[in-house]
């Protein structure tokens, strides 16, 4: 099963590299999708900037039907000029009058789309002359209630605007202001009359930067914008997805901020996980307001969220064939190791099972199954015979001699024949009647077992003996395995031979006998009572025993002395 | 004895041309609490017993002069103002320079601890204050009034004045303690940008007219000098020896040259 091992291991390897290939493109992904963000979020800033830019050309244009008025600039520079109030209170009421008839033109300028929120047409000293509501009502939202006053407040006056000075100094200029809370976009044209040296005031228009004008910017720029002013949200253009309160706590430490004052604009900020937003500082008058571009990112918290955001075409994008391929070629391969290292053997021992319930064997074979399988059948094997012995029936184990011949009294289990004379009387156990001394037969089973110390006269092929501690004693239940099989086997030509004949084979076992009474004379054990009928008999069942359990072909037994004792070993002799 | 009076004089008359010089109407100065009743009193009583001369005079070479307000963006590129044209600034200033230089007359002999002048009101309105440009004695109460409709957030390092938002029509004042330049400027509105110059021995300012760049003292007779200040400091060539006589008007000959600095 090793191979399947390897393929399970293989798998693991191959799985865990896949989650964290998709980990390390999901990574990927998000870095790439930081980076666009960031990219996408200047190229707002920039878009919004162009359009203000665009605006205020606009914007000015939007104010000629104005400026250009001739009414205006007549009454405005009778205003400057005048040497009494009253004169001057008349003209006032009467440049109103050509603003209200005028501010119409100005509205559907440009396609109406760039007209200001109020006019107010300053003199030379950038005094208030008139004012004039365009499009917004003052104090309902659009414009704070103090435009209203403006005409009745002396001191009120726009001379330290940039955007004023210029044109009253002859020049078309645009800014931003902020007042209050309100920011405001600035269009201011000089006033000229004919004939003058030096315009004799200036036309300035105002617009609210309000919710209504940065929706529409934030839609003609497809942007998501929020204008703030210190620190504050003054009005906001996002689609529902965007809260603009999200802002709220960036706004309040934006002063703080560095890269808003010095390089007027700030590095794409987490508002939240998925939300940047990068905050512009505005130019003009109101440098210390902005506007902040927000942009959603779309990152992958973790890889299978990039299934749900596939798009719909993906799978024409997919190499079908190739993960088909891989899907086969793996399922295959696996099969077939799977056949290969269990079905097999199971079948195979499911057969061997089979023939044991209807009786054509006596046990199963491990040598033909491998692995855990040869193991089970030796778990199986030992299991039958501890219930045959346990029922008073005959091991078929051949290295349970004793169980066979009976106990040798006073000798080692696993010793040779003993004098029934010498021994205590002891019952017979199983397939021994008449025998009432037994001998053990060690199988050289296991590569554990030690080789018989003192060899004399024995098989050509029987091992050569070794020192060493003693040999354990037999084990019941120790598994057979090919490699422990073979320490004892003899060679196969040697082993053959005898097994051809029944003659062969008994004068074989009676070479065996003589050496075995050889060896217990030497070892002075008495050697009454063991005739050769019994000793060959005792070998037969080993025999046959060892035959049926190990699948070989022969059994050759050799005599060695173990602890001064005499003492048989059988090997199983297989084709090779 | 003579020597002794000119200082008190001085400083009485001076309260006089303040008020004259600024336009500043007596009930105004009186809702503001600048002016208590019986100064005024003792200061009209004073006036009336030193008569002042007017003295008349002009500046010259003003349209050269360039705020640093309005230059400020041209050289810090990254607080420029996008949307404008920066090379057309120059062209604007001349018309409203009453408001940036301020004409100041030193005593020819110089006093110990000259006293205050009389309080100076100066207005925050359209983006800017009026006047810009102020030069005291040290102990001159100043006192600034929010004309915008929305308030503004006056600071200045040298006044120790943090934000304190000067709501519309509110007043917020401040006394020079010693000579010096106090700059005030207002977050929100960077056109707004004030220097209040304290010196010694200051007998009067005045402020050109914006139509020809004349101006008008109200000075005890005596032996004057004269400095034009511009952007809180000293610039062309100040005129001395300027005398003021005992009777009748006086004209200065020659204009006050304001476009080199003499710092």
């Amino acid at each position: 099963m090793i191979l399947s091992r390897f393929w399970y291991a293989l798998l693991a390897v191959l799985a865990a590299t896949a989650v964290g290939f998709a980990f390390a493109l999901t990574f990927l992904y998000n870095q790439r999708e930081e980076s666009h963000n960031a990219t996408q979020l200047a190229a707002d800033s920039q878009t919004v900037e162009w359009a203000f830019k665009i605006d205020s050309r606009r914007r000015l244009d939007a104010l000629i039907p104005l400026a250009a008025n001739p009414a205006i600039a007549s009454h405005a520079s009778e205003i400057v000029n005048a040497s009494d109030a009253n004169k001057a209170s008349n003209h006032r009421r009467e440049l109103k009058k050509a603003l209200v008839t005028v501010s119409p033109a100005a509205k559907e300028a440009n396609g109406g789309s760039y007209a200001p929120d109020v006019v107010i047409i300053v003199g030379r000293d950038a005094h208030v002359l008139g004012f004039e509501r365009v499009l917004a009502e003052a104090g309902k939202g659009r414009l704070p209630a103090w435009f209203d006053t403006i005409e009745q407040n002396p001191d009120f006056e726009l001379g330290g605007y940039f955007a004023v000075l210029d044109a009253l100094g002859g020049f078309e200029r645009d800014d931003l202001w902020q007042l209050g809370d309100h920011i405001f976009l600035v269009a201011a044209r000089p006033i000229v009359v004919e004939g003058a040296t030096q315009p004799i005031g200036a036309i300035v228009g105002l617009k609210a930067i309000d919710d209504d004008f940065v929706k529409a910017l934030a839609k003609s720029t497809r942007t998501s914008i929020v204008f703030f002013a210190r620190g504050k949200r003054v009005s906001a253009g996002t689609d529902g997805s965007r809260d603009p309160a999200e802002l709220d706590e960036e706004l309040a430490t934006l002063a703080h901020n560095q890269d808003f004052k010095d390089k007027m604009r700030t590095e794409p900020r987490a508002i939240r996980p998925s939300v940047s937003a990068t905050f512009v500082r505005l130019p003009g008058e109101a440098s210390m307001a902005g506007f902040a571009v927000i942009r959603q990112s779309d990152y992958l918290s973790t890889p299978l969220e990039a299934q749900v955001r596939l798009p719909q075409n993906f799978k024409e994008h997919l190499p079908v064939p190739l993960l088909g391929a891989i899907v086969a070629i793996t399922f295959l391969l696996g099969l077939a190791l799977t056949y290969l290292e269990h079905t097999i053997p199971l079948r195979a021992l499911r057969r061997q099972a089979t023939e044991l319930m209807q009786g054509d064997t006596d046990s199963l074979a491990p040598a033909k199954l491998r692995g855990v399988y040869r193991e089970a059948a030796d778990a199986i094997n030992d299991g039958i015979e501890r219930v045959l012995i346990k029922r008073g029936g005959m091991s078929s184990r051949p290295a349970d001699l004793s169980a066979i011949l009976g106990p040798v009294g006073g000798q080692n289990q696993m010793s040779a024949f003993a004098l029934p004379g010498n021994e205590p009387a002891s019952t017979p156990v199983s397939g021994g009647p008449g025998f009432a001394p037994g001998f053990g037969i060690p199988v050289s089973t296991s590569p554990s077992a030690p080789p018989p110390a003192p060899r004399h006269n024995a098989s050509p092929s029987a091992p050569p003996p070794r020192k060493g501690p003693p040999p354990p004693p037999p084990r019941m239940r120790q598994p057979v395995d090919n490699e422990a099989t073979a320490v004892g086997m003899a060679p196969p030509e040697r082993a053959r031979a005898p097994s051809t004949s029944q003659t062969t084979e008994e004068a074989d076992w009676l070479r065996v006998y003589e050496e075995f009474l050889s060896m217990k004379r030497q070892c002075g054990e008495p050697v009454e009572g063991l005739t050769f009928t019994k000793f060959a008999a005792t070998l037969r069942k080993n025999r046959d025993a060892l035959m049926s359990r190990h699948a070989c072909t022969a059994v050759r037994f050799t005599v060695y002395a173990k602890e001064g004792k005499a003492q048989l070993k059988a090997s199983p002799v297989r084709d090779s | 004895m003579e020597r002794k009076q000119v200082p008190r004089l001085q400083k009485r008359a001076t309260k006089v041309t303040v008020l004259f010089v600024n336009r500043i109407r007596v009930t105004e100065a009186l809702r503001l609490g600048l002016l208590a009743a019986p100064a005024l009193s003792l200061t009209l009583g004073s006036a009336l017993a030193a008569p002042t001369i007017q003295l008349k005079g002009r500046i010259s070479g003003y349209e050269k002069l360039v705020p640093e307000v309005s230059t400020e963006p041209q050289r810090t590129p990254q607080t420029s103002y996008a949307w404008r044209i920066p090379w057309a600034l120059r062209a604007r200033f001349p018309l409203l320079v009453s408001r940036e230089i301020c004409v100041v007359a030193f005593p020819a002999n110089a006093v110990k601890d000259a006293p205050a002048l009389d309080p100076v009101l100066i207005k925050v309105t359209g983006g800017r204050t009026n006047p810009v440009t102020l030069v005291v004695t040290p102990g001159t109460r100043i006192a600034f009034k929010n004309g915008d409709p929305f308030a503004h957030d006056l600071t200045s390092a040298a006044a120790n004045w943090s934000r304190a938002p000067l709501q519309p029509g509110g007043t917020r004042e401040w006394s020079p303690t010693a000579p010096g330049v106090a700059e005030f400027r207002d977050e929100f509105f960077p056109s707004v940008r004030t220097f209040v110059v304290a010196e010694k021995n200051v007998a009067a300012f005045a402020f050109p007219s914006d139509k020809d760049g004349s101006f008008v003292f109200s000075l005890p007779a005596g032996d004057y000098t004269l400095k034009a200040y511009f952007g809180g400091h000293p610039v062309g060539k100040p005129m001395t020896d300027v005398k003021v006589p005992q009777r009748g008007p006086a004209e200065l000959k020659e204009a006050l040259v304001v476009s080199a600095e003499s710092k």
